[in-house]
């Protein structure tokens, strides 16, 4: 470790040398699980960019309407500024990247002139001024400055010159008002040529957008003078605020007293709840079949916890999934093999001899080898390169094939069963997928309670629900899943069967069937398929319980009934068997969890372990790391224990006492303590009791001592003189 | 002597108009070195005197005293409007004794020397907050820059005692504007006449209107607006051909209930649109939670994450029982305390939800929320960021912000409020309430 001269306490930082090794995509650009990673990680990238511009115009597109039009309709006599609320829900990691677009849409589509003002920046009036003007006065310049040609180069040197001359103490709004005249009266040269490009130049002026994003951490007080301030020069300056709240409306009129929120014209404008927009990212991005990547169930497990219990945020769990990503390749040759299906070939082609090694040592492939039946594809597996290259490109593209009707199934499952009384089955496909890809669905309860229930519907509503698992189905054998295709056409069958039902059946029949005790139709329809001959013929249950004398005679007779009636309407009949077939040729045939399939390393990452204390930090457990073994955080060779138990005299001191703090009681007699602690530090004079104490060492102890009272692990006691109290037991 | 002189026609304000008349419309005699208009918010002060010194032609120059986060700012606004044109940016004008000789330099250039040149300072009480000496050195301008026609008006909404420094100062001519009094606002509002309607029709709606308006609001400008938004309201059935345009009672009937919604909004200022009353309050089924209270509108029309929903339960419960209950709540099996708490309860003093929420530390908040919620979380960075975003809501308060000192909140939010949070997690608070009974 380096080592300063400054006599001063603190940390320093000491900057690595240079070493000539460039950026790190320079430096793994070369290895194939880079490029996989590359390959992998753009596409997600250009999806997700895809369907965030789609939302966001969804949310933007009556705002920036509203921006362009609202300072026209101004009447003179009430003229309040115009404020469009948006509303955006308590996310607020996913904030500055939702408003950082706003601002660019805005300057791109309605006004040039937009300022954002986050409440960090303005502590006092005076300081959110300068920084909303400034923001008017610099950011053209900068953008023509940066988009000058070469013709145009002596306008931009103007430009930079007249930026120069825009001093700190000239942001203001009387400052302000003279520019913005300036701007309209002579808009400059290449403004023109843009705005007559993009947007028909409208005769009124360009309203001066002010964003304030965070409307809540704002100091109550330069909020409510900014807004006075702004209203004061709303004649002569066309403001147009945008609040971002992300509770309610009503904490705007919370903040602000009555005579504020009378100038303001507000507009409420709503953005999407977040947990919508992430069901459309995992539906769009995510629930996709041929992605060369998928999040296993636990690990999706793990990240839509931290959704959906801490913080609501869109932008962290798709962090969170890259973070996976680069995890799932990094450094491991094979993950080349995580690929689109068409690129197979050549990746397996690439692999070398370590790679395919590590393929064979994977949990999957060995159980695959295991299970194996001929003696000879065993062998071949352990021995035979080549062999292997092959196998690997056929079990992944069978995988490949699984996961599309995995995921197909999926779907269709969780429309069938999401809108069950109790749900089940989960209401969303997401936790379907966790339950689904953990352990087995088809054997599990809550698939059971599911058909229950579903056996229980209605023919109309069965049917309905019918014909979007076939809308999902065909879809997917239109998109390549031929191995769906059985199941769709037998599928297909039942709806034909439906229209029939009721044309020559009798009205007391169907008047039965929602009247059905829930003990016969709990007969599951899964196990037994429907037993047609009839026992005996149908009695009515009153006439049968009419002649009854006893009470064990009526327990008889509805024992006996629970089997006469048995008798299924044609309805009935066919609900069963079209629940048989979903389950049997559907369910059980593709909703197989994904950790049974050889190879399934490949394609899913299930490692929880490995991100867990990346994606969900925990100070006190890095704490505990860092006291506990300090060569994971300093890197040095002198702290390297072969033990964690050891004590060495090298390690920092609060180390050291940590550690010694462990092997004590309640009570720490401070000065045990500290001979044990020099014994430890200075090891030459053991064995007796050291009575004279060096002072560097003894204020050496001292200070450990203090710091680990400030880290929370002891405190002083009042019970015994010269002991503290232990507070933590790990 | 004052018929002498053009006094302007201000509905009801006559009388402070001929007072301001009085004093400055008379150039050749000496004008009062400064002005006191008092009154409530939007009592016509700035208007009426507008009109005095737009009808006597006075050299004026206005400024609200909001610009004045700076001094330096209300010196130049009133410098360049009593020069009538903009200052070169290198004139600059940091402090009172710049801003008299620029004055005089102005007054020389301009020949002001012999008219009246008023100073109108809207929103004075500011001027309290800034620097000790403007506040006298604006009101013995006449004195210091010997200008001996130049008077400054002030105009706020605080009365002149809440003006005195310690040091004390001789107190100006002061003009009261006394709030206007329902015929006055009748009378004002009638102005605004649209003029499709006859005058009797208008009047007749205003009377409805203000007899519902004017228990909660006297703010004439709120006044104006709400009018003109229920008026189109008030005539749609009439356009339609619903209701005849004589059938008062009728039209009352019809604008009854829209006048109430209006006043629940009132000072709160929508585009114009029908769905109002959705669109406060942001959750679809508004009609359900009508008898709610709107804390309680609040706590429903957003969704927090699941542990900020205990976290915030778990402040709340932090700030409203005193932590010398926290073992007998939250400790299971701690019975010794019972009779003990039996006794207090008896000289029970007052109750932590009237004195409002006390402050708790960081280490208090997490051990209650960590007794009440069933499943351990581990502490991490995910919770603790919580904790601050609940901070950025207002849910939370942070109090004091000594950055090294173990951080210190309150709970900002009510009963009502905590009651849906917990309702949603199927949680009882009250259980956990000393003082609910």
């Amino acid at each position: 470790m380096d080592s300063t001269v400054s006599v001063s306490k603190g940390c320093f930082a000491f900057k690595r040398k240079k070493r000539n090794q460039g950026p790190t995509s320079a430096r793994f650009s070369g290895q194939s699980w880079y490029k996989a990673y590359r390959n992998s990680l753009t596409s997600s990238e250009e999806l997700l960019n895809v369907l965030e511009n789609q939302v966001f115009d969804e949310i933007f597109g009556g705002l920036i309407d509203y921006i362009s039009t609202c300072t026209s309709g101004c009447v003179k006599s009430h003229c309040e500024i115009p404020a469009a609320t948006l509303l955006t829900g308590v996310n607020m990691p996913d904030h500055s990247s939702l408003f950082s677009t706003l601002s660019k849409k805005v300057s791109h589509s309605c006004s040039p002139h937009v300022a954002t003002l986050w409440s960090r920046d303005c502590s006092s009036l005076k300081a959110s001024v300068e920084r909303m003007c400034s923001q008017f006065m610099l950011v053209p310049a900068n953008e023509e400055t940066g988009n000058v040609s070469s013709d145009d180069e002596e306008e931009g040197e103007a430009e930079s010159q007249n930026k120069r001359k825009v001093q700190r103490w000239n942001f203001n709004l009387k400052y302000l008002v003279s520019w913005y005249n300036n701007f309209q009266d002579n808009p400059l040269p290449q403004k023109k040529k843009k705005a007559t490009k993009i947007l028909p130049k409208s005769s009124s002026a360009k309203p001066l957008v002010v964003i304030i994003p965070d409307f809540e951490s704002f100091t109550t007080k330069v909020l409510q003078e900014l807004i006075l301030l702004l209203k004061v020069f709303q004649p002569k300056l066309p403001f147009v605020l945008v609040l971002g709240v992300a509770t309610a409306v009503s904490a705007v009129h919370r903040v602000l007293p009555h005579h504020v929120s009378c100038c303001l014209r507000m507009k409420v404008f709503h953005s999407q709840p977040s947990l919508a927009y992430l069901n459309e990212v995992l539906e769009k991005v995510f629930f996709l079949p041929n992605r060369p990547f998928h999040l296993g169930g636990k690990t999706f497990k793990l990240l839509m916890d931290v959704f959906l219990f801490h913080d609501f945020s869109v932008m962290g769990f798709i962090q969170g999934f890259k973070y996976c990503m680069s995890q799932h390749f990094f450094d491991k040759d094979w993950t080349a093999l995580s690929c689109m299906p068409d690129e197979l070939p050549s990746a397996a082609k690439h692999l070398s001899k370590t790679d395919i090694e590590s393929v064979r040592k994977l949990p999957s492939i060995r159980k695959h080898i295991e299970s194996l039946s001929s003696r000879k594809d065993q062998i071949a597996w352990i021995t035979d390169d080549n062999f292997v290259k092959g196998e690997i490109v056929k079990l992944l593209t069978e995988l490949h094939k699984y996961i599309e009707a995995f995921f197909t199934s999926l779907k269709c499952l969780n429309l069938l069963t999401s809108d069950l009384p109790g749900a089940p089955l989960e209401k969303h496909l997401r936790s379907v997928y966790v339950l689904a890809s953990t352990c087995d669905i088809v054997k599990s309860q809550e698939l059971k309670e599911g058909m229950k229930l579903l056996s229980l519907s209605s023919s109309d509503e069965l049917e309905s629900k019918l014909k979007e698992v076939l809308c999902i189905l065909h879809e997917a054998v239109k998109n390549g899943a031929q191995q769906l295709e059985t199941v769709t056409k037998k599928i297909d069958g039942f709806l034909p069967r439906f229209k029939t039902l009721w044309m020559p059946s009798s009205p007391t029949k169907s008047m039965r069937s929602p009247l059905k005790s829930p003990s016969k139709s709990a007969r599951s329809p899964l196990k037994s398929p429907v037993k047609s001959p009839l026992k005996s013929p149908l009695q009515s249950p009153s006439k049968i319980l009419t002649n009854i004398s006893s009470r064990s005679q009526f327990r008889e007779k509805l024992r006996e009934m629970k089997d006469v009636s048995s008798y299924l309407s044609p309805f009935e009949k066919l609900r069963t068997e079209v629940l048989t077939c979903l389950l049997e040729d559907l369910f059980t045939t593709f909703l197989v969890s994904p950790q049974t399939k050889p190879l399934h390393e490949v394609l899913f990452f299930d490692d929880v372990s490995s991100v867990k204390s990346y994606i969900i930090g925990s100070q006190r457990q890095a704490l505990l790391r860092g006291l506990r073994d300090p060569h994971f955080y300093l890197d040095c060779n002198c702290c390297k224990l072969s033990d964690l138990g050891d004590i060495l005299p090298t390690l920092p001191d609060v180390s050291i006492v940590y550690k010694l703090h462990l092997e004590s009681g309640k009570l720490i007699n401070m000065f045990d303590w500290m001979q044990s602690f020099l014994t430890i530090t200075n090891p030459s004079t053991s064995f007796e009791e050291q009575t004279e104490v060096d002072p560097k060492l003894q204020a050496r102890f001292t200070r450990a001592v203090a710091e680990l009272q400030f880290l929370g692990f002891i405190k002083s006691s009042n019970r015994k003189t010269d002991h503290v109290t232990r507070l933590t037991w790990c | 002597m004052l018929s002498c002189l053009d006094i302007p026609d201000v509905p009801c304000r006559h009388q402070e108009a001929t007072q301001l008349v009085s004093l400055l419309g008379h150039p050749e005699d000496s004008v009062p070195q400064s002005i006191f208009l008092v009154g409530h918010k939007s009592s016509g002060k700035s208007y009426t005197l507008m009109k005095v010194l737009q009808s006597l032609g006075t050299h004026f120059a206005s400024v609200n005293c909001v610009e004045g986060y700076v001094p330096r700012l209300l010196f130049e606004s009133i410098l360049s409007q009593i020069a009538r044109e903009n200052l070169s940016p290198a004139s600059r004008c940091d402090d009172i004794m710049d801003f008299i000789l620029q004055l005089k330099v102005i007054a020389d250039e301009h020949n002001l020397h012999n008219k009246i040149i008023a100073v109108v300072l809207e929103g004075s009480e500011r001027l309290r907050d800034m620097n000790a000496n403007l506040l006298p050195a604006l009101m013995r301008l006449q004195e210091l820059s010997c200008l001996k026609k130049i008077c400054v008006i002030f105009l706020s909404d605080l009365l002149w005692d809440k003006f005195i420094p310690c040091g004390g100062l001789p107190p100006p001519i002061q003009i009261y504007f006394p709030q206007y009094s329902q015929s006055d606002i009748l009378k004002i509002l009638a102005l605004d006449k649209p003029k499709d309607y006859p005058a009797d029709f208008y009047l007749n709606y205003l009377q409805l209107f203000v007899a519902v308006f004017l228990r909660s609001c006297r703010d004439l400008t709120e006044l104006r607006f709400k009018a003109a938004e229920n008026f189109s309201k008030y005539c749609e059935p009439i356009e339609k051909g619903e209701i005849d345009i004589n059938d008062s009672s009728k039209l009352w009937k019809h604008i009854s209930p829209h006048l109430k919604a209006s006043l629940e909004m009132i000072y709160m200022r929508f585009e114009t649109g029908k769905k109002l009353a959705t669109e406060i309050h942001c959750v679809p089924p508004v009609d359900k939670h009508s008898t709610l209270s709107s804390s309680a509108k609040y706590a429903l029309s957003f969704e927090l994450p699941y542990y900020a929903k205990y976290l915030i339960i778990a402040a709340y419960l932090a700030s409203y029982n005193s932590p010398k209950e926290d073992k007998k709540l939250f400790v299971k099996l701690s019975g010794r305390t019972k009779k003990q708490v039996q006794k207090k309860n008896a000289q029970i003093k007052i109750s932590s939800l009237v004195i409002g929420p006390r402050q708790f530390d960081l280490e208090r908040l997490l051990a209650i929320f960590y007794s009440i919620i069933e499943e351990k979380p581990h502490i991490s960075v995910n919770l603790l960021t919580q904790i601050t975003s609940l901070v950025e809501l207002q849910l939370l308060q942070k109090v004091g912000n000594d950055p090294l000192e173990a951080p210190k909140y309150k709970c900002a939010v009510g009963f009502d409020f905590i009651i849906i949070i917990a309702k949603t997690l199927s949680f009882n608070v009250t259980k956990y309430l000393v003082d609910y009974k």
